[in-house]
């Protein structure tokens, strides 16, 4: 029996296991706010709704910035690639946008803390460390995804509920 | 604005999350388990300890029955290593050992079956079909990891029942 070995996997599932909560943070997020508002169907049809535009959102603001990303960026899963034209640019980041919606929409719909925002505040730490360790996004481009996001989620909240919940409630 | 392959993009995401979720099995489920017994801290330092001892006797069977793994493996993390030590045998998978073992364990401590046993069996099948698509292991390999694993919770289950008997009569 290899005690040693066996140690040595464990370390690295754990840290390879944390960058995966990183890298996937925004798929994790877009479940806990599924399971969570799932039955207040009008708020998370605009939450799926929002997460898509925040996606094309990203697109288009990325090649209007022309910002490059950081050189040699590391790979964390064997079928990322970096070739598609948008990839080239990093500003803003669309990990982080897409992570920072999801916790400002959560927030500003459930009105409590703890623990789902909080849990959504640690992924986002996550995703932060982890494209700023793999050299795919500098700071800059991370905190100003994180901008981008938290304020794109708070004008879709806005207005929800200013314009669109009139309708659904009349 | 180029939106023609964010429908690839996205589907691509997706199914690497869900690759993620099978390739981190183990952990997952390890987490499931800390959080469902955490009041219960006897059967959670009872788990821990079968757990480790699932490790090792893994690794015993791995060196002793020798079964190669599949050739041509696909690999999921960027920076996954030639597999080496008792590593580079695949009978019986150690990812299904210590997942089954873990499900069945919660299982029977609960003895119900609820979100958290349901959520961990959806689990198992996706490590099971995560390591099997990637050519980690061949199906065999897979099916006889669960069952050990799941005969080792029973084991464990039933030693720990005996001591449990053992502590009352002191």
């Amino acid at each position: 029996m290899d005690t040693n070995e066996l140690y040595e996997q464990f370390v690295r599932e754990i840290t390879t296991y944390f960058y995966s909560l990183g890298f996937f943070s925004g798929m994790h997020m877009i479940v806990i706010v599924s399971a969570l508002i799932y039955n207040q169907y009008f708020n998370f049809a605009v939450y799926l709704v929002g997460v898509v535009l925040n996606t094309l959102l990203n697109e288009y603001i990325k090649p209007i910035v022309g910002d490059a990303r950081p050189k040699n960026p590391l790979k964390y899963l064997a079928s990322e690639k970096f070739i598609s034209k948008n990839e080239v640019y990093g500003l803003p980041s669309g990990h982080s946008q897409s992570v920072f919606f999801s916790i400002v929409y959560l927030y500003y719909t459930i009105h409590y803390f703890m623990p789902w925002t909080m849990i959504g505040l640690l992924l986002a730490g996550a995703t932060i460390y982890e494209r700023w360790i793999f050299h795919n996004h500098s700071l800059v481009q991370l905190f100003s995804g994180a901008a981008v996001g938290g304020a794109f989620a708070y004008f879709v909240v806005y207005v929800r509920d200013q314009y669109l919940s009139k309708y659904i409630h009349h | 604005m180029n939106f023609s392959k964010i429908d690839e993009t996205l589907l691509l995401k997706f199914t690497e999350f869900l690759n993620s979720l099978g390739f981190f099995g183990e952990i997952i489920v390890l987490c499931i388990v800390s959080f469902v017994l955490y009041s219960n801290i006897a059967g959670l330092l009872v788990f821990y300890i079968g757990l480790i001892a699932n490790s090792f006797l893994n690794q015993l069977l791995k060196t002793w029955i020798k079964n190669p793994r599949p050739t041509g493996p696909i690999k999921f993390l960027a920076d996954e290593t030639v597999m080496k030590g008792s590593n580079s045998y695949g009978l019986p998978s150690g990812h299904s050992q210590n997942v089954f073992y873990s499900i069945t364990y919660l299982y029977l401590t609960v003895q119900q079956w609820n979100l958290w046993t349901i959520l961990s069996c959806l689990i198992g099948f996706m490590t099971i079909y995560e390591r099997w698509t990637h050519r980690n292991h061949t199906l065999r390999q897979l099916v006889g990891g669960a069952a050990i694993g799941c005969l080792f919770a029973f084991f464990v289950i039933y030693v720990r029942g005996k001591l449990e008997k053992n502590m009352r009569k002191l």
